[in-house]
């Protein structure tokens, strides 16, 4: 049995920011092979993990997407005594990154830190402004000389974070968005073992999500699935933020309903919750969901998508924070669903009108 | 390359309106070319057949024609045009301009009303004068709709410098004339001339649906960090064409810039990596196509950027242009 | 009153339901084949084995709305907008609220209540809620769920000289002009999508258009005007009651420029009045549209519309006729290969 937060910690701490995936990808591919029929990388480097239906009639797709990326920095230029300025691939509250360790990966892995100036010489204007990523700069420790030898402009700089347990399910890390869902996917993959399922299934880890979702539609385009469902993290509730924008850790995984939703979609996987006693969270979305759900509904034809979530405290972080429950429920949600798609299922999914 | 770069520099690309600079385009590279074909969007498409039959890999390279433009939205009844921007241009920088209609010839002057401080300067607040007397008589040159772009002229400053209204992005055209003439490929090169890139790489998107290459390359220019107080980038004038890593639309895979700087190595030509978050190209564009593209990208390192003087340093071009035929006689 | 009847129908956004079934009551005998998509967008396709160019003929469904998100303790309901509304229309406008479409008041404090600087300053999204009239939460979540909807409770009524007033004209004037033109016979293969999710990005007509790969594509829209007191000339955007605009420049298309003149030059020729549209803000469904695939040649007519995505929008009953006959006359000229793809 798939030991998930084993493989949580291990997906964590692999560095793969967007557009530089792959060593995400073969941790992925190494944790699931046993549990899948095929394996497969396209030519912009999404990975899918093919578990084929039961054979007999024609097979309802399904597509599962979870993106591998992280949000990273990049080498923008070395400066005068060998500190780096840096652009984000994805989007970092610099606040954040204020005294935070960092990876470079350049000619060597190297650890530096994002410097920032002491209290004692700052002034009282200074101390009341965030710092913009702008003015930030990496540390390495070496020189000037060094830095150049080892360092390219364009290298990448991750955050240096082992992944740590909280009290109970807690977990706290870099990069639980999005490779929680990742986990969650995994799971999915490791409970339909246990079913039955007439559905053939795509379980792609996506590229470049933070970036604009875009291996999500470039997949979704390849597979052209009957039905996509986005794996995500959302909001965790913290004092102060309205309760439609958060959900509670540990409530369980959060679906989504909303004009990127497809509305059957959204019921009937409701509907497997409560049959399951699998507890179950909605989020509600006026446009945008911000996941991969966007782009896949309208490629090509149009793909009837739905979203599941799981709660996030602190996102885009160093210490985003779970509870490893929501992650666990999510991939059995997932695996129970698929068990009940039918051809009828999804031939429903495009009728809208009553006579 | 100078002389091509001058001469594609003179015709007006507004986007959406790209038909003189095309036309200039077709006619120097017709006969160097097997096919040509227009699209919807106004690309021009160019096929350069592979030199042996046995591949059907496809190589795009895609350089944008069009230039940032002003749109004309009104006309009043004493012959002002009132104006919209199509593309990245700020009303600020733009009063005193002089401006000239791609489709009539017709010059003018962008003039502002006067009770605006220059910083609070918005387009509502901008017209052109083309010297009219009355709406009827603007009227006879320009309709709404037609776009103006800069006119100003092309110049060479200092050593090996050149400067130009719309060097964004006639250098790439350029540079893709130059290798649709003179290089060599396995690959069949479609080489794509975009058009309405600046209002957001629509060109791109359907080139890319289209041709669905095995590999794409974006020509482009880059603005460089070395004036003073610029705003930041590594990149320097002079210092080599930059292969493409990061810009606002795309990140560049491993193995393609990687590619690219292995060209540059073989030929010795300098090069350096672009790393620009603010910088958009067609790159982004034609990455999503269908399944997905593999894109990647050069870049001219280019000062004032935006502004009618877009200045330029031969020798990037030079180390581009070498570089651009060495990953071309490489794909395999 | 076909008008009456579109406008007045509930369709926010992503939840069409009502919309579209009232559209289907009125289309269902004209069309050879009916159906929806994975979106939920209502495609008509008639007279598809006849020569001439394929021509899509789109105007969207969808309409700007509200969702609730929240039910306070003592029953107020917090919502947010789906689509583009200003907050600042909202205050003290009646609305319809969810499956039993009761209604709802937006509120907030009493102008008494409110400090003189606080006067001065629009009203927030945060500090407005709608009041069904429940006593708790409890009460109002008899009735209301949260992701329930909730779109302006306007009456159509034809007003002024040759104006009407309603919700929603933007685009159920573009409904209207379809359903009408549908009842007429043109010996071309058109089909009739009234598309979805239009004001939340477009969303629904490219793959309405990636589904028929029509050879022309032409979207009726209500789109901006400001002809009013104090408007500079550039600043209206269109005129009422000057004819159907069409579209040059938006933020999502530049018009192609063969069709768009051609489209201009039936109608001076037909005497029918046209406009350009004279500005560059807003979009609609060509911008996603004519870059579906390798592109696709479309065009724009829009009914202007005064106050739109405001609880009540105005338009000219002589535009509206106009945009039918025009809309009709470009479809003969096409018939008679006037214009080809």
């Amino acid at each position: 049995m798939l030991d998930g937060k084993q493989l949580l910690i291990r997906l964590t701490e692999t560095a793969g920011g967007s557009g530089d995936e792959s060593n995400v990808a073969d941790v992925l591919a190494a944790a699931t092979k046993s549990l899948v029929d095929q394996i497969e990388f396209d030519t912009v480097g999404n990975l899918a993990l093919i578990a084929h239906g039961e054979s007999g009639e024609p097979q309802p797709r399904i597509m599962l997407a979870a993106h591998i990326d992280e949000i990273t920095l990049m080498v923008a230029k070395i400066e005068v005594g060998g500190f780096l300025r840096v652009a984000q691939v994805g989007g970092f509250d610099p606040r954040t990154l204020l005294g935070q360790e960092v990876m470079v990966h350049a000619k060597k892995s190297l650890i530096g830190i994002i410097g920032s100036k002491p209290p004692h010489l700052s002034s009282q204007e200074e101390r009341k402004k965030a710092i913009p990523l702008y003015d930030l700069f990496v540390d390495l420790g070496m020189t000037e000389e060094r830095v150049r030898e080892l360092v390219s402009v364009g290298d990448r700089i991750t955050i240096h974070r082992q992944t740590m347990h909280l009290l109970g399910n807690r977990m706290s890390g870099k990069a639980m968005d999005n490779r929680a869902s990742v986990t969650a996917m995994a799971i999915c993959l490791d409970e339909l073992k246990k079913l039955r399922h007439r559905a053939d299934v795509y379980a792609v880890g996506t590229i470049q999500e933070e970036i604009g979702s875009k291996g999500a539609q470039t997949a979704a385009f390849r597979y052209m699935p009957d039905i996509a469902i986005a794996i995500d993290v959302c909001h965790g509730e913290t004092p102060g933020v309205s309760t439609d924008l958060a959900k509670k850790l540990g409530g369980g995984p959060v679906l989504t309903l909303g004009p990127r939703i497809h509305p059957k979609l959204f019921y009937a996987i409701r509907e497997v919750a409560q049959q399951q006693n699998i507890p179950l969270q909605i989020e509600v979305s006026q446009g945008p969901t911000w996941t991969d759900a966007d782009p896949m509904q309208i490629v090509q034809l149009g793909i009837p998508t739905a979203l599941l979530s799981i709660p996030l405290r602190y996102m885009h972080t160093s210490v985003e924070t779970l509870d490893f429950s929501d992650v666990r429920l999510t991939g059995v949600l997932l695996a129970r669903f698929i068990a009940q798609i039918d051809a009828a299922f999804v031939e429903g999914l495009t009728c809208y009108l009553e006579n | 390359m100078k002389d091509l770069i001058r001469t594609l520099t003179v015709p007006s690309g507004p986007s959406g309106d790209e038909f003189a600079i095309k036309e200039s385009i077709l006619r120097i590279v017709e006969p160097h070319v097997d096919e040509w074909y227009e699209d919807v969007l106004g690309n021009l498409y160019v096929i350069k057949k592979a030199r042996s039959e046995i591949s059907e890999k496809t190589v795009m390279i895609v350089a944008h024609m069009d230039e940032p433009a002003l749109s004309v939205i009104d006309i009043d009844e004493d012959g002002f045009l009132r104006i919209a921007p199509l593309g990245p241009l700020h009303a600020a920088s733009l009063v005193g301009a002089r401006v000239v209609f791609a489709r009539t010839g017709r010059r003018g002057v962008v003039g502002a009303e006067h009770n605006v401080a220059l910083k609070d300067l918005e387009f509502s607040h901008l017209f052109i004068d083309i010297g009219a007397q009355t709406q009827s008589d603007a009227m006879r040159d320009v309709q709404i709709g037609d776009a103006a772009t800069f006119a100003y002229g092309f110049e060479e400053v200092g050593n090996q410098l050149i400067v130009g209204h719309a060097l964004d992005n006639r250098v790439g055209c350029a540079l893709l004339i130059d290798a649709l003439q003179h290089a060599q490929s396995d690959y069949t090169i479609v080489g794509v001339f975009s058009a309405q890139k600046e209002v957001g790489s629509r060109g791109a998107k359907v080139a890319g649906h289209r041709i669905h290459p095995t590999i794409a390359l974006v020509l482009d220019i880059s603005p460089s960090g070395d004036t003073p107080k610029a705003e930041r980038s590594s990149l320097t004038l002079g210092a080599g064409v930059a292969v493409k890593v990061l810009d606002a639309t795309m990140v560049v895979s491993k193995k393609w810039s990687n590619h690219l700087i292995e060209a540059a190595k073989n030929v010795s030509a300098s090069y350096q990596i672009e790393v620009a978050p603010r910088t958009t190209s067609d790159a982004g564009a034609i990455f999503l196509a269908q399944s997905g593209i593999p894109t990647c990208g050069l870049a001219i390192p280019a000062r004032y950027v935006g502004t009618p003087s877009q200045m330029v340093s031969l020798a990037d071009v030079t180390s581009a242009q070498q570089v651009l035929h060495n990953f071309l006689s490489l794909l395999s | 009153m076909l008008l009456r009847k579109l406008t007045e129908a509930f369709g926010p956004s992503g939840f069409e339901d009502e919309i579209r079934q009232v559209i289907y009551e009125e289309v269902k005998s004209y069309g050879d084949k009916i159906y929806t998509d994975a979106l939920g967008s209502l495609i008509v396709e008639t007279n598809m084995t006849a020569r001439g160019p394929k021509i899509l003929l789109a105007a969207h469904m969808d309409e700007v709305g509200f969702m609730i998100v929240d039910i306070e303790d003592h029953g107020l309901l917090r919502f947010r907008p789906l689509g583009g509304v200003d907050p600042r229309i909202l205050v003290s406008k009646p609305v319809l609220v969810g499956k039993d479409r009761i209604f709802g008041v937006i509120g907030s404090k009493a102008v008494h209540l409110q400090e003189p600087k606080e006067r001065e300053q629009p009203l927030e999204l945060q500090q407005l809620y709608i009041d069904i009239g429940a006593h708790s939460r409890e009460e109002a979540e008899k009735y209301i769920a949260p992701g329930d909807l909730a779109v302006f409770a306007t009456k159509y009524e034809e007003i002024g000289e040759r104006r009407a007033k309603a919700k929603s004209f933007d685009d159920r004037v573009g409904c209207a002009v379809l359903i009408e033109t549908m009842r007429k016979k043109f010996d071309l293969p058109i089909v009739y999508a009234f598309t979805v999710q239009e004001e939340t990005g477009l969303r629904g007509a490219g793959p309405v258009a990636y589904r028929i790969k029509p050879n022309l594509a032409l979207v009726v829209e209500g789109t901006v005007c400001f002809d009013v007191v104090e408007t500079p000339s550039h600043g209206q955007s269109t005129l009422q009651g000057a004819g159907p605009a069409i579209s040059v420049v938006d933020a999502k298309t530049i018009a192609h420029r063969a069709f768009r003149e051609h489209i201009v030059q039936v109608g001076t020729k037909e005497g029918i009045p046209v406009q350009l549209r004279r500005t560059i803000g807003g979009a609609n469904d060509v911008g996603a549209i004519h870059l579906t695939e390798m592109g696709i040649i479309s065009a724009a007519i829009s009914i202007p519309t005064r106050y739109i995505h405001a609880p009540s929008q105005m338009i000219s009953l002589d535009d509206y006729d106009n945009t039918v006959r025009l809309l009709e006359a470009v479809l003969r000229s096409i018939e008679q290969g006037g214009f080809s793809a």
